[in-house]
């Protein structure tokens, strides 16, 4: 597995982060806004290091205040299309022009890092990958929205801006980026359904191994912080000023945040055959859409149960079964209302919990992110805080952890609601099994 | 698994329906291409622009429940619509159906108008209705909402292989019974930004080439040297073959897609196409095979390819063209070689591939009516002629017609295919 996001560059980072409950938020860095009010982002630290970002412009020491911060204006911003530089000279990247290093956007950048820990952690290299059919399912928004704010603007203007953004967005496609990387030989696919794109993908990836198209799958998500979605969600009217509290009584929206979560998933024949021990198994995926509005989820949460009953149904699981739910739990109203209602019901006395306090909203991401959360917590046998959760809300029926605990089971659920009525949840096991 | 293609809804500049796209192949409806001109810095390039209306949709829903649609998302809604009307389905039919929706570009012009509305007036006068239209699962929320569908929905964009990536995912459903029915399709809107890519990409080889057409489909070579923007929609009912099961189009035997390297075999058991069965397959031909001559012969052995054709031609300097060179039984792609030269023969070892680009345009969507010519010519045994060819014998009819590849290849190593055959299970 691999993780990258603003609780840590890698997953034992993210991991203890998130068990120390610290919401590193700061303003946005990577691109400029002139909203009067700066609302917080969780970044990904320059420690990444990410492929083909330039940091050198900002200082990581300046952890950011909500307080001082709506009192001070002037935050050191950096432009986004300055930090998007072509990648350097990386020998990796070689052969994707022909000795011409071609830029990569931050997302699949993103994607790219926590890609090259899961195959690490995975104890495979290209060698493994020859002569197998290994596929990649990936999960994003920005990762596939043509949206560079400096071409665009030179266009409007009646500029004649250089193509290279635009070709910087073909090339960058997650999916592709990662087949291309890797010279994989199996199917390829960019999941674009905004915030349960991670989860989707990775229950692509699983029907792929079980009907036999892959030996391999290289699967999760991505996202990048940008002005487009910052300022999209914000005049939304669903983004909170300060450090978000899911299912908080004075929760007032969601932070946007960026990462990647990925997992290399093997069928149980290869891993078998090359003596691998997983950390964990996907045993189960539902997904079913509202048909309700186009940004809000069904108050009823018709399509979330519907999703969670065919992910138990899949994996051949019950409600008793599950140690625990990792929530989507945004922080905004309608959201942590849905899954509040519906977890006491579907999943009565069974804790669950949201992470997004910890590394913001990471859209594409966030699925894939929160599955590997999942996994971890399992093997664990503990799960974190719901972070930013400190007052009950009087009309939520459901309350979330508070405070770390112990488990027991053998499963749990990781689940997402996006934009377009779409819920999702996967069944997930550590490395017990099933 | 064969997957039944039940219906299908196109939508494009040609209109909207089967019954138009029909008339568009067989040359009974002749649509020309609008100009559009685009000022790249270097070029003025009159750019050919096949646009799609979405009038017909106010067939289906009342002008008023449709006021917030955008373009994208409409012709998206009216694909999905015809292709219900075709396979005689009703929205109460769709329920649990799946959704999927391929997108190139996803809603690009609302993308951008959404930047106008902060570019305009700052950042905190965004425009929260444009931001929500231009997610690139809109269309599919749209087409949910609209018909109810509450089954799994679900958006790709894996630009020129968007498509037949849905398809893969579409097929999965089918097989591991997660749903009765999918509804697939595809989606791509024309707008300046991506008219302007298109023809700095254009302009950056063949200079000058485009101000030199004439805008008629003669004139847009399928495998010329220059190529016509497009957009549409395009959407299929699919179900899962079962015994007895009939399709008025025919059946989906394989899709994929693959990384083939930069010479790997099409044919063979490491390439897309597996054996000379599938080949030979291809026409119900007689048996005497010995007597024919070697013209007949290749005749049997190659298949009929809808390539997925850009169009861009002899064009030097463009990443990501086509160099196809055919030997034997293999034929062989290789990648980056800077021409999309395509000597692979239709039916009598002349012809390059068909390609019907030149009658829709080149939009990353347009995978959907390659699959939708191949159905039709299945559906009619019948092969269209390419108005641009000089080859009688493409243009006869073959009612032994049996399966029809369309293959999409890509600018880096990644190509698609997607295999269809008209006969059904026996039972």
């Amino acid at each position: 597995m691999g993780c990258v996001s603003a609780a840590g560059v890698d997953l034992k980072e993210n991991m203890e982060t998130l068990f120390r409950g610290i919401q590193n938020t700061t303003p946005p860095r990577t691109f400029s806004t002139d909203h009067s009010l700066v609302y917080p982002v969780f970044e990904v630290s320059p420690k990444a290091k990410l492929l083909g970002q330039d940091h050198g412009d900002i200082d990581d020491s300046s952890d950011f205040n909500h307080i001082e911060c709506l009192n001070q204006p002037h935050i050191s911003k950096v432009d986004h299309t300055s930090t998007v530089n072509h990648v350097s000279a990386h020998p990796n990247f070689a052969h994707l022009n022909h000795g011409q290093f071609p830029p990569i956007t931050r997302t699949t950048a993103l994607v790219l890092r926590a890609v090259e820990q899961a195959v690490n952690d995975a104890g495979l290299s290209m060698d493994n990958f020859k002569g197998k059919r290994v596929g990649v399912c990936m999960g994003t928004t920005v990762g596939c929205s043509l949206n560079s704010i400096e071409f665009y603007k030179s266009f409007r203007e009646g500029g004649f801006p250089d193509i290279l953004p635009v070709q910087r967005y073909l090339e960058s496609n997650p999916a592709a980026c990662t087949a291309e990387r890797y010279n994989l030989m199996g199917p390829v696919q960019t999941v674009a359904n905004a915030c349960a794109s991670g989860t989707d993908a990775l229950g692509i990836a699983l029907s792929w191994i079980e009907n036999g198209l892959c030996d391999i799958v290289i699967a999760g998500g991505g996202d990048e912080l940008c002005r487009v979605t910052y300022n999209g969600f914000i005049s939304l009217m669903i983004t909170d000023p300060a450090p978000c509290k899911p299912f908080d009584a004075q929760r007032k929206g969601l932070n946007l945040g960026e990462g990647a979560g990925i997992m290399v998933l093997e069928s149980p024949g290869h891993a078998e055959k090359r003596s691998a021990r997983p950390h964990g198994y996907l045993c189960g995926y539902g997904t079913a859409c509202d048909a309700f509005h186009l940004v809000s989820p069904d108050p009823s949460g018709a399509g979330l149960e519907k999703a969670l009953t065919q992910a138990m149904y899949f994996s051949s699981t019950a409600h008793s079964d599950m140690a625990f739910i990792n929530a989507h739990g945004t922080g905004t109203q309608d959201n942590d209302r849905v899954e509040s209602t519906l977890m006491p019901r579907v999943f009565p006395e069974v804790p669950f919990f949201s992470t997004k306090g910890c590394t913001g909203h990471t859209l594409g991401a966030a699925g894939a992110i929160e599955a590997v959360y999942t996994v971890s917590c399992l093997n664990s046998k503990i799960i974190p805080a719901s972070i930013g959760f400190k007052e009950k809300d009087p009309d939520l029926p459901g309350i979330p952890v508070s405070s770390s605990l112990s488990i027991e089971g053998r499963y749990a659920v990781s689940q997402s609601l996006a934009f377009g009525g779409n819920n999702s949840a996967l069944v997930i096991a550590g490395k017990e099994g099933v | 698994m064969n997957i039944a293609v039940k219906g299908i809804g196109p939508v494009g500049a040609f209109g909207h329906g089967i019954d138009e796209f029909q008339k568009l192949l067989t040359g009974e409806k002749q649509v020309s291409p609008e100009t559009v001109s685009v000022n790249t810095g270097r070029d003025q390039v009159d750019l050919p622009l096949f646009s799609a209306s979405t009038a017909g949709l106010e067939a289906f829903f009342s002008k008023r429940s449709l006021r917030r649609l955008d373009h994208f998302s409409a012709m998206a809604l009216l694909g999905a619509c015809l292709s219900l009307e075709d396979a005689g389905l009703e929205a109460k039919d769709m329920e649990n159906a799946g959704l999927i929706v391929a997108t190139g570009y996803g809603a690009s012009r609302t993308t951008f108008a959404f930047l106008d509305s902060f570019l305009d007036n700052g950042d905190s006068a965004s425009q929260p209705t444009r931001f929500s239209h231009s997610v690139h699962n809109a269309a599919a929320a749209h087409i949910s909402m609209k018909l109810g569908i509450k089954g799994p929905s679900l958006t790709i964009s894996q630009f020129d292989l968007s498509f037949i990536s849905a398809m893969i995912t579409a097929r999965q459903w089918l097989m591991e019974k997660r749903v009765d029915t999918v509804l697939v399709g595809c989606v791509d809107e024309y707008s300046d930004v991506t008219g302007y890519a298109m023809a700095s990409f254009m302009g950056n080889c063949s200079k000058g080439q485009f101000s030199q057409l004439k805008n008629s489909p003669q004139n847009i070579q399928p495998h010329g040297s220059n190529c016509a923007a497009g957009e549409g929609a395009c959407f299929f009912i699919l179900q899962g073959e079962s015994a007895g099961c009939t399709s008025p189009y025919g059946f989906i035997k394989d899709v994929d897609i693959r990384q083939l390297g930069n010479s790997g075999d099409l044919y063979g058991s490491a390439g897309l196409i597996d054996t000379e069965d599938d080949l030979a397959a291809m026409y119900n031909l007689p048996a005497a095979q010995e007597s024919q001559s070697k013209s007949q012969k290749l005749e049997k052995q190659l298949p009929m390819v809808i390539m997925g054709s850009k169009g861009y031609g002899a064009c030097k300097q463009t990443r990501g063209m086509y160099n196809v060179q055919k030997t034997q039984k293999n034929l062989m792609l290789d990648i980056n070689k800077g021409a999309e030269q395509l000597p692979l023969t239709c039916v009598d070892g002349k012809c390059p591939p068909f390609s019907f680009t030149h009658l829709y345009g080149n939009f990353p969507a347009g995978s959907g009516f390659d699959l939708t010519v191949a159905a039709l010519s299945l559906k009619q045994g019948r092969v269209y002629p390419m108005d641009t060819r000089d080859c009688k014998k493409c243009k006869k009819t073959h009612t032994s017609l049996k399966k029809i590849y369309c293959l999409k290849p890509c600018e880096n190593l990644l190509h698609g295919l997607m295999i269809i055959a008209r006969e059904t299970l026996k039972t």
